[in-house]
């Protein structure tokens, strides 16, 4: 099957779709958040975001592909949330601008408004920051453009813009220092992924792929530490002490639900992330009793791979923090608030700072 | 004006043009910001915009008491979400702060003084 020829009523599904994918992936988005703020709402926002444009698109279904474009540059730009939100409310903007007057469109008209799009996201912005949804939406389009001169069929097109765009979104940490720093990618590139995904889902007509073969505990578990320290100021404010991190081999002696596995460790700690197949499960969990999270795990099948840090040691290597663990007595920590951060960590970012 | 931190090695300062300086580098990084106007230009309609040297013209530190305050004069583009854009621009400028010097500013308030519009 082919399709040559995009009308407004198979687009307002694409929109649909990739706001599915999105919302179904959106806190996957949000543990990768590191930059320019490390809060975790890109996920949230990105998909508050595409959301309202999906809603908008949906009261205003029609033949004509043009006027479903503008539909959804409205609502993009009504319910833009974040740094992420504003950007995609961009992008769709020059999309939609450049097929306004288009009834339907050819392979070469959408990969050309793609570009288009990228070309009004730049404008809106002083100084770009490579190695962000701008860099993966810019390598994105200029695939398809290249595509497009080939192939007349618009799935076709959008295989290889996702193709790219998963490329792109992989070169990020080397264009992004602070991705590479903490071992992730970024994340307004994965949420630009992801809409792209439920857009070729809906094209080719399949299901939603169930998530983003893209992503991997680690970039997770990277991602949740950072946050983690930023979050603390003092090591002994930390509740739960010990990373743990263990593989389980199911072996069938009890029934695994992911949800009820989930739901249990949680009450023993937190940054929980659970990742499972058929056969075996992975789990990382920040918990104040490693042991018994371990003893949990090993009622589901054996043991695989395990690992624990204590994060208190860790905590005090990264910050520095110049308060002797051995105190009995409780200092008062007032000098220390005031700053934000602890003496020694200043005096080291400050040098630091003077050097860059 | 300077902005004094104590640590118990000595005594910090911070000059108000280095912190207008990053401020003002944390806000052009954002996304919808297509420059810094001076505050001073308000009374000619005209916004223009400064130069990475005068970003100092566009951010005005301010110390109350205890509270450091941060006014930003800023231009946005055209056709993005301007409240958002803002707002987006206050989170990144409190938290580079935060990071590179080591204050916790009380609040930076943002004045869009203009909107370029660009030809498609």
């Amino acid at each position: 099957m082919s399709i040559t020829s995009l009308n407004g009523r198979r687009f307002a599904e694409m929109i649909i779709q990739g706001a599915n994918h999105l919302s179904a992936n959106a806190k996957l988005v949000d543990s990768l958040n590191v930059f320019p703020v490390p809060d975790g709402d890109t996920g949230t926002n990105m998909n508050l975001s595409m959301t309202s444009g999906a809603k908008e698109v949906q009261n205003n279904v029609q033949d004509h592909i043009g006027k479903v474009g503008v539909s959804l540059s409205r609502g993009l730009l009504m319910g833009a949330r974040g740094n992420s939100g504003v950007i995609l409310s961009q992008l769709f903007r020059g999309f939609s601008k450049s097929i306004e007057t288009k009834a339907s469109v050819s392979s070469q008209e959408f990969a050309a408004a793609l570009e288009s799009g990228v070309e009004t996201a730049y404008k809106a912005v002083m100084k770009p920051v490579e190695g962000t949804i701008l860099t993966v939406a810019k390598d994105a389009a200029r695939q398809g453009v290249i595509a497009a001169k080939e192939h007349s069929d618009i799935i076709m097109v959008m295989e290889e813009i996702v193709k790219e765009a998963k490329a792109s979104l992989d070169r990020t940490p080397d264009l992004l220092p602070v991705l590479k720093e903490v071992g992730v990618v970024d994340s307004g590139g994965q949420g630009l992924l992801f809409v792209y995904e439920g857009f070729l889902a809906e094209l080719r007509g399949e299901a939603l792929p169930a998530i983003s073969d893209n992503f991997t505990m680690d970039k997770l578990v990277s991602a949740e530490h950072h946050i983690n320290v930023q979050g603390h100021i003092n090591s002994e404010d930390i509740v739960f002490g010990y990373c743990t991190e263990f593989m389980v081999r199911l072996e069938g002696t009890k029934t695994f639900d992911e949800d009820k596995f989930r739901q249990d460790l949680s009450e023993l700690g937190d940054s929980l992330l659970v990742i499972s197949d058929e056969e075996v499960v992975k789990v990382h969990i920040h918990s104040e009793q490693p042991g018994n999270c371990l003893n949990y795990g090993q009622t589901y099948g054996s043991l695989i791979k395990l690992k624990i840090d204590n994060m208190r040691e860790q905590h005090t290597a990264i910050v520095g923090d110049t308060h002797a663990t051995l105190d009995t007595e409780s200092k008062p920590k007032k000098e220390n608030k005031s700053l934000g951060l602890s003496p020694l960590q200043w005096v080291l970012e400050s040098a630091i700072y003077l050097k860059a | 004006m300077s902005i004094e931190l104590k640590t118990k090695f000595g005594q910090i300062d911070i000059s108000n043009e280095v912190v207008a300086t990053v401020a003002g580098g944390a806000a052009v990084d954002c996304y919808g910001i297509v420059g810094m106007a001076s505050k001073k230009q308000l009374k000619d309609g005209i916004a223009e915009i400064l130069r990475k040297e005068n970003f100092t013209k566009g951010v005005i530190v301010r110390q109350e008491n205890d509270e450091v305050h941060i006014d930003m004069f800023i231009v946005v583009s055209y056709g993005t979400k301007i409240s958002e854009v803002a707002h987006n621009v206050q989170s990144k400028v409190k938290y580079t702060l935060d990071k590179t010097v080591g204050l916790v500013v009380d609040s930076v308030n943002i004045f869009v003084q203009g909107v370029r519009v660009t030809n498609p």
